[in-house]
């Protein structure tokens, strides 16, 4: 568990932001937000996880990606929302996302997804993996997948909220988590740090990031119609 | 009030004549030993035996009502005949994984009255099992079933001894070598089709069934061949003593049982749609370390039905129950009342020297006599009536506590005793004959 420590949230971040314009990339009607998200100081190294269960097929190390940093400091995984926008009727359950198990661990590792998306949940390994998500402790799906890869189980998310997913068949390095947005205005950073949001309505609102060992950070945006505005978010890890 | 009037008063005195083999067994406790037990741990099993369900405490933090089954579906789950045996005998029949359902010492016929509630007050009609995958004795399911117990790895959380190999985490979740005397089978299909569906939050996860809709195509099949499996057809076991209860109680209702539910405030634990809040119904112990000897309290947590019999026969079935404890643990509880649950104003009261004992006794004894505390108080072969026997009540109470009592008993306690104006100087005196030697 110490391991970790080296992506530990250290002190306020720093943030800043920018307006541009540039009209050629925005529908009418609304704007973006584009940016990055870093982690500022040395780039963290987290030890890999040792597997203890099922490592005929799981082997025996696997990645921690609890804090997976570029160079220049670029932050995968973060979850960017807008905040203070009014909530959207939830997503039809047509609206689909895949959770996979595949080789020992959860793919992808962060989710976004609107408020009634159906999560479907499968198992690409041959051994048996479950997927137990809770909610501040609480039970929102418990799901056992047997090996073979066939089966798809779905469920919807109804409810709004951080989502932690964890495997109880004994492999207990193996984590995920969905944020579950009552609206379509979020992304998560892909290993380049950046995201964008787009047809956001014109209007002031809080920009929020949240990263599962960095914590959270937020800065005001103001998004003009037809124009996109740049947003940056720098996470300052502990020394 | 006259006693005499009280219903209540002919029940204790049929149980009077129970009392004095009781009292021959309340000799281990040993007045004047002190407690050796660990307070720490008496109040985290204070936690988790939930003593705050029914008792005021100063720490009323308690897991239990996470630990106890939710009793919604209990008419569905379990067999009646099995029910029937467990809440007469719970620690023998099926020995806790987390909780610990405490025995009530119950009759035949409040046994019964429990079960024909669970049966019909509590049957949850709205969920059912598709006609082709009702139990059928001797279905031919189950071997197929044990291959597909293998592959949804059940005994990795349900050991079961006779028929899977050895397994690492045993203690995960029930056995399931009970399964087919306790289960109905019915009820088991439901349940491994979605036990999320019916227990949200539970630990075994869903394997077949999510939102409402199968995983695959077949589910259902699989489900009734491991039910099938678990069940075990033609190893059934039947308990005869329910049905033997049912002959021999057929006045009894399920109305019956639902008082006494009530009464022994199951809903305190278990979770029961159909049940009102349960409340603390039991004395408050917020002070009950200052009122009884730590010693005397051990014993009485281990055997409380044998120490204090009267229990059960007053107020309409409300009893304190036996948690099958340890006397190391009955020790740990003991130490902890003794020390967390004190009153400093009764600890303080300073008892009689040896020199005046004698005589303050006597003179206690006559106002004891004088009041007439007899009507009430059994003392050695007088009948006595409502309250407690105190022949040997040296060896449960604290000075200081009936000292200040008497003279004001229902500041302590809800209780029937009337207040008797008595002085300080009497009181001293009526404390000092009760928790002395009676000839």
């Amino acid at each position: 568990m110490n391991r970790l420590g080296h992506c530990v949230l250290g002190g306020a971040a720093v943030a800043a932001f920018a307006f541009l314009f540039s009209a050629s990339t925005v529908a009418a009607g609304g704007g973006s937000i584009s940016g990055t998200v870093k982690l500022n100081g040395p780039k963290p190294a987290p030890a890999p996880h040792e597997v203890t269960a099922d490592k005929e097929h799981c082997g025996g190390k696997i990645e921690n990606e609890s804090c997976v940093v570029a160079d220049g400091g670029l932050l995968k995984n973060a979850v960017v929302t807008l905040e203070g926008v009014a909530d959207m009727p939830p997503a039809p359950k047509t609206v689909k996302v895949r959770l996979s198990n595949k080789g020992c661990r959860f793919d992808p590792h962060v989710l976004a997804v609107q408020q009634g998306t159906t999560l479907e949940m499968s198992n690409e390994d041959p051994v048996f993996h479950n997927v137990h998500i809770t909610k501040n402790g609480e039970t929102v799906a418990n799901n056992g997948l047997p090996p073979g890869g066939g089966q798809v189980v779905k469920k919807q998310l109804k409810d709004a909220g951080l989502l932690d997913v964890r495997c109880d068949a004994g492999h207990t390095w193996m984590k995920a988590y969905i944020v579950v947005v009552p609206h379509t205005y979020f992304a998560v950073t892909g290993a380049d740090g950046k995201f964008s949001l787009a047809g956001v309505p014109a209007g002031k609102y809080k920009l929020k990031v949240w990263h599962e060992t960095l914590g959270t950070l937020e800065q005001d945006v103001e998004v003009k119609d037809g124009a996109d505005a740049a947003a940056a978010f720098e996470f300052t890890a502990k020394t | 009030m006259s006693s005499r009037s009280n219903p209540a008063s002919l029940a204790t005195r049929l149980l009077a004549a129970g009392c004095c083999a009781a009292l021959a067994l309340a000799s281990l406790a040993r007045a004047d030993a002190p407690s050796v037990g660990d307070p720490e741990k008496g109040r985290a099993l204070i936690a988790d035996l939930g003593c705050a369900v029914c008792h005021t405490l100063r720490d009323t933090q308690t897991k239990i009502r996470k630990d106890a089954p939710d009793l919604t579906f209990e008419g569905d789950r379990v067999r009646p005949d099995w029910l029937y045996r467990f809440l007469r005998e719970p620690e023998r029949l099926r020995p806790a994984i987390k909780g610990r359902m405490p025995d009530f010492r119950l009759l035949e016929p409040e046994a019964l009255a429990l079960v024909e509630f669970v049966r019909e007050g509590l049957r949850d009609a709205s969920a059912t099992v598709p006609p082709e995958y009702r139990f059928k004795p001797g279905a031919p399911g189950a071997a197929e079933g044990k291959k597909k117990a293998e592959t949804y790895r059940c005994v990795q959380c349900h050991a079961d001894a006779p028929r899977a190999p050895k397994v690492e985490a045993n203690d995960l979740a029930p056995r399931l070598e009970q399964a087919s005397r306790r289960l109905d089978p019915n009820w088991l299909f439901r349940w491994i089709r979605d036990p999320q569906e019916l227990a949200p939050g539970v630990t075994m996860p869903s394997l077949f069934y999510s939102d409402g809709e199968a995983n695959f195509d077949g589910a259902d099949q699989v489900i009734a061949d491991l039910r099938d499996y678990v069940i075990a057809p033609g190893e059934t076991h039947r308990f005869p003593e329910y049905d033997e209860a049912r002959k021999r109680y057929p006045e009894i209702t399920a109305a019956d049982g639902r008082r006494l539910m009530v009464a022994l405030n199951c809903a305190g634990c278990h979770p029961v749609r159909s049940l009102p809040a349960a409340k603390p119904l039991a004395p408050s112990l917020v002070t009950e370390g200052s009122r009884v000897k730590g010693a005397w309290l051990a014993s009485f947590l281990e055997r409380p039905h044998v120490i204090k019999p009267e229990y059960g026969i007053l107020s309409g079935g409300t009893r304190m129950p036996g948690f099958a404890l340890e006397p190391g643990e009955a020790a740990d509880i003991a130490a902890y009342m003794e020390r967390a649950l004190s009153d400093a104003e009764s600890d303080a009261v300073i008892p009689p020297a040896a020199s005046e004992l004698r005589d303050l006794r006597e003179r206690g004894r006559g106002i004891f006599y004088e009041r007439r505390c007899t009507d009430c108080h059994r003392i050695h072969e007088e009948p006595g009536g409502i309250g407690p026997d105190l022949t040997r009540a040296g060896e449960r109470l604290r000075y200081g506590w009936v000292y200040r009592f008497v003279q004001n008993p229902s500041a302590f306690l809800t209780t029937r005793m009337p207040d008797l104006n008595l002085t300080p100087d009497e009181a001293r005196a009526v404390a000092a004959y009760v928790l002395g030697p009676k000839e």
